[in-house]
């Protein structure tokens, strides 16, 4: 065992020296001067992790042993009781599901509307489609807390308001105004002489969108697709007024409402809320790339 | 990155629009124009139309002209909420700072940034609710953060954070610190990879420490940005702080924490005032309307007083 260990050791010895052959032969000030930034750097993080570590922890560990203990987050003795308790007393399966529903709405629809938007501002310029454009785009300062309670009036009058595909419908269209212009800065980088070559060619405008623009789009299209499922899946406020009364909440509102429904509320809600950041993870796993591209577009795009 | 002038030059109808479009390709933009006006600007006017009435969706709603406005301001607890909403203006300095030094930390000298950008990029990810509900447990009386203060001998300071009216506004200006650093350590990250190293190269030959540089270099280098960064969340504070309301405090103790945009939610959907609701939605447009123009007018100014200097 301990000459495995060792063997090990000097591996990984020799994997980091390979980086810092230079470093180990300089002065000790040197070293501590490049390596207490990461050190610092690291005890900068614990606060960014801990609280998911505590929320794991609480998810995992026996009623006796959270009690005894809160702040320790490497829990002993593990059960899947409020894992289990959140899914199916809770509701939460339902509730991933009807997160599910709704954000895969909420993405579909705004990335039809965003494209074939886009592409139309690509190829009109005149007055009343500039106006068009920058209206859609201006709309998006309108504060959700303005619009939300005069249409959901309005909707509880037609029976939609606790439907939930109406929900990811509103879901797309708010990321679809965002999507819009997104899908238009793209396009117009686009060379124009491939738009000129498809129409010499006989290439109708909707045989151009479907055979040139939207291969084209993928890139784009990526992180709308991962933008608009971060904002569905983490929506709360039109979750709440849409759904909060309706017995069929998505899966925020039901990690809201869950608390206090056990005995161990306290740790079947912060299960809850780690299987409600499932998705998340993986989307974050697989797509932090287009999520950056996307809260930088949303920040340099004014 | 292609220049747009090459193709505005080679193409004068990138600017003048396809010749030949015909009115029908107008069914392209046709389904988002159309929800935009039905769900977001119709509704919008019919806030500020309604505000004007008593309003009791379903039956008659009689004009009363200024009533709601008067009863919404003359509300002390409406005074509050506006009170609340100074102090959070006030935490903007703060949530601009922290992500840019971070930034400005992770630019140089430390191996494998991309790890810690992504620790801290998490949060921002992940719901503002469901972090909220988690940071309730954090901070509750008998939870991690009071026990840490207890095993380390500062039980005195331990106290119910959320509940406490002296400490309820500045832990959520915290948690919000907290939840916002990642977008804005990605923002400002990519700002200053993109902007030119020889200010910073320059700045070292002189012999500038990491303040100095952070001072002089970081800053002014990404001056625009951070511009850009105030002004979201200028906005933010008055139109997105719900989620963290609702979870943490509900706007309590009393109303220590409650924001406009709960309060617009309190008004209408628990307490059935849809009136003053209306009333408290159009004085939340105004405010927005009020400070994007402030910032239109700045940028003008600014560009002004560059042109003559």
């Amino acid at each position: 065992m301990t000459t495995i260990a060792r063997e090990h050791d000097a591996q990984k010895r020799d994997v980091t020296g390979a980086s810092a052959s230079g470093r180990r032969r300089q002065p000790l000030g040197r070293q501590l001067r490049t390596w207490g930034p990461v050190i610092w750097l690291w005890v900068a993080m614990i606060p960014f992790l801990y609280p998911f570590m505590f929320m794991i922890a609480t998810a995992i560990r026996t009623p006796e042993e959270f009690r005894q203990n809160v702040v320790n987050v490497i829990p002993t003795q593990v059960t899947t009781e409020h894992l289990v308790n959140a899914w199916v007393a809770g509701g939460l399966g339902e509730a991933m599901l009807n997160s599910l529903y709704t954000t895969a709405i909420g993405v579909v629809v705004s990335c039809l509307l965003a494209t074939t938007a886009g592409f139309f501002f690509l190829r009109n310029n005149s007055k009343p489609a500039k106006f068009v454009r920058v209206a859609i785009f201006a709309s998006q300062a309108l504060p959700a807390p303005v619009w939300l309670i005069p249409l959901y009036v309005a909707v509880s009058g037609w029976g939609l308001s606790n439907q939930l595909w109406f929900l990811g419908v509103l879901y797309g269209l708010v990321a679809a105004r965002f999507g819009a212009y997104l899908m238009y800065a793209y396009y117009r980088a686009l060379p124009s002489e491939m738009f000129e070559a498809a129409r010499v060619d006989g290439a109708s405008t909707v045989r151009q969108f479907r055979s040139i623009v939207l291969p084209l789009s993928l890139p784009p299209l990526a992180t709308l697709v991962a933008l608009t499922f971060v904002w569905s899946w983490g929506d709360f406020l039109l979750a709440l007024v849409f759904t909060g009364a309706s017995g069929n909440p998505t899966v925020t509102v039901a990690a809201a409402t869950l608390v206090g429904q056990f005995s161990t509320g306290q740790q079947s809600q912060a299960a809850a809320l780690a299987i409600s950041m499932v998705p998340m993870l993986i989307v974050f796993a697989f797509a932090q790339r287009f999520l950056v591209m996307g809260a930088l577009a949303g920040s340099v795009k004014s | 990155m292609r220049k747009d002038g090459l193709i505005l030059g080679s193409k004068s109808r990138t600017r003048s629009g396809v010749k030949d479009t015909s009115p029908w390709e107008w069914l392209f933009v046709l389904p988002l124009l159309v929800a935009t006006v039905a769900f977001f600007v119709i509704p919008s006017v019919e806030a500020i139309i309604m505000s004007f009435t008593r309003w009791d969706p379903g039956y008659d709603s009689p004009f009363i002209g200024l009533r709601n406005y008067e009863n919404a301001l003359a509300d002390p607890s409406f005074r509050a909420v506006l009170l609340n909403q100074l102090f959070f203006l006030l935490a903007v300095p703060l949530w601009t700072v922290l992500p840019l030094f971070f930034a400005a930390v992770l630019r140089k000298g430390v191996p494998r940034p991309g790890i810690f950008r992504s620790i801290i990029f998490f949060p921002s990810v992940v719901s503002a609710a469901v972090m909220g509900l988690l940071f309730v447990q954090i901070l509750s009386p008998g939870g991690p953060v009071n026990e840490l203060l207890r095993a380390v001998g500062l039980g005195s300071l331990a106290t119910s954070w959320l509940a406490n009216p002296d400490t309820v506004k500045p832990v959520i200006v915290v948690v919000i610190a907290w939840a916002t650093m990642g977008t804005g350590v990605v923002i400002f990250s990519a700002a200053l990879s993109g902007s030119s190293q020889e200010l910073f190269e320059a700045a070292e030959l002189d012999g500038a420490g990491f303040w100095m540089q952070f001072r002089y270099v970081v800053i002014p280098v990404l001056r625009p940005i951070i511009e850009v960064w105030v002004a979201i969340l200028f906005i933010t504070v008055f139109v997105s702080m719900f989620p963290w309301i609702y979870t943490l405090t509900k706007g309590g103790p009393g109303n220590a924490s409650a924001t406009l945009d709960f309060r617009i939610y309190e008004s209408a959907l628990i307490f059935g005032n849809f009136g003053i609701a209306a009333a408290q939605m159009v004085i939340m447009l105004i405010i927005v309307v009020a400070l994007s123009l402030v910032g239109v007018v700045v940028a003008k100014l600014r560009k002004r007083w560059k042109v003559e200097s």
